[in-house]
């Protein structure tokens, strides 16, 4: 029998941490999506491939492959180049979120200045575009 | 003005205050540099006057050369070293502001979860809970700062603009300071324009800007009063401002008062908190963002603090 088709918009995460990573589950569920949780850029980038999210919340410094690498990679994969991908770190530096936004990031959250429910604002923003 | 100039000339004071040795020292180089230049041209002149030989004037001259680049040599690898320096710092800063502030929004956003947890919370909890954030955002806010000043200064400073409400954000942020000001026996009052104004800058850096304009008021409030915030159509822009019957600034220190680390002398009796970076932040911040910034004060009286954005149409 075939799955019933879920309305729920699927989310991966790809966070080393695993206090913020557990801590942005809990809150995205709460609001209604489905979350996945990769802990590394390489497993993330499977994952991406395989679960087919539909927005990808990324940090930028990785252990395996940074948020910098996966996003030029997903870039040049059919598949995820127009997947929404949102940073969320804590680097801050104009270098940074111009090379970011310019690798295709749809928005760029510093993870110290915004709370678990503006997290999640900023992501139905995103899906309500 | 003569004081400071033959302070300037003290060199090796100055070499001194930046952690480097007089050999690495651009000013110092120079100096050499330029003594050298100076004797060797009287020299070559003495040297032609006595000697008509051509060799020994290509000798002299090759000499000279030859010392000049040795110099420059030198001079330049201090440039090196200096960049270098810079660029060490810009890395190092990226790196404290990771990991100092990856365990502090762990700590917000956990803080946030107990905040949403609807029981097995008591009321002295949810206080102390309270407390953690508070003193969790002042940290945040502190590393912030910091960060922002080095920035501002290697012209790195990254502003994402978005279209947002300034009415909108400053009942936000008010509705953050209304228990402190009642505890301070202040009364937050907002004169919210009938029609909305949207500008076009970067949101969260507006909202600590507007923070740190309410913050301060209330800080520098005399022991009860009001606290008045407007926002005022000029037709093209719009006026932000915030008065206060607080503490005010004395005249001397006016000039100051938007300087890097800089604090009002009577700013320490009220208050020992603080790094004195946060209207450099500020008035940097609004300056980015095609805005200006200023104010009007009476010591004793109060202050009225103002910033000027571009409307968006």
């Amino acid at each position: 029998m075939a799955d019933a088709p879920s309305e729920k918009k699927r989310i991966l995460v790809v966070e080393d941490d695993a206090a913020l990573s557990m801590a942005l589950s809990v809150k995205l569920k709460e609001a209604g999506f489905e979350v996945f949780i990769a802990s590394d850029g390489e497993t993330g980038f499977r994952m991406a491939e395989e679960k087919r999210p539909d927005l990808i919340l990324l940090d930028l410094i990785l252990p395996r492959k940074n948020g910098f690498k996966f996003m030029e990679e997903a870039r040049s994969k059919i598949d995820l180049k127009n997947l929404p991908v949102v940073v969320l770190t804590n680097l801050e530096s104009s270098y940074d979120i111009e090379r970011a936004l310019t690798l295709g990031a749809t928005a760029y959250l510093v993870k110290a200045n915004y709370s678990l429910s503006e997290v999640a604002k900023k992501i139905i923003q995103i899906f309500a575009k | 003005m003569l004081k400071q100039f033959f302070a300037s000339l003290n060199v090796a004071k100055r070499c001194r205050a930046y952690r480097i040795g007089l050999w690495q020292c651009p000013h110092f180089l120079f100096i050499l540099m330029g003594f050298f230049i100076i004797v060797s041209i009287l020299m070559t002149h003495f040297v032609a006057e006595r000697y008509t030989s051509p060799e020994v004037e290509i000798s002299i001259v090759c000499i000279v050369t030859i010392v000049l680049l040795v110099i420059s040599h030198a001079v330049i690898n201090s440039f090196e070293r200096v960049a270098r320096t810079s660029q060490l710092k810009s890395e190092f800063i990226s790196i404290i502001s990771h990991e100092l502030r990856n365990p502090l929004s762990s700590i917000k956003w956990q803080v946030d979860l107990l905040n949403g947890a609807k029981q097995g919370i008591g009321d002295a909890e949810r206080k102390s809970i309270t407390i953690i954030a508070e003193q969790n955002e002042r940290m945040i806010r502190m590393i912030n700062d910091l960060l922002d000043v080095s920035r501002i200064e290697d012209r790195a400073f990254g502003l994402s603009p978005e279209v947002f409400s300034l009415s909108d954000l400053t009942t936000q942020v008010l509705g953050k300071y209304e228990g402190f000001a009642k505890a301070s026996n202040l009364k937050l009052i907002f004169n919210r324009p009938k029609s909305d104004f949207k500008v076009k800058a970067d949101e969260i850096q507006f909202r600590a800007v507007i923070s740190r304009f309410v913050d301060n008021a209330i800080r520098y409030s005399a022991a009860s009063g009001e606290i008045i915030l407007t926002i005022e159509d000029l037709g093209e822009r719009v006026r932000w401002s915030i008065a206060d019957q607080g503490v005010g600034i004395p005249a001397q220190d006016v000039q100051h008062i938007f300087s890097k680390f800089f604090r009002a002398s009577n700013a320490l009796r009220y208050q020992t908190e603080g790094l004195g970076i946060g209207l450099y932040v500020t008035k940097n911040i609004i300056e980015l963002s095609g805005g200006s910034i200023g104010f009007n004060t009476i010591e004793g009286r109060g202050s009225t603090f103002y910033f000027i954005l571009p409307k968006q149409k």
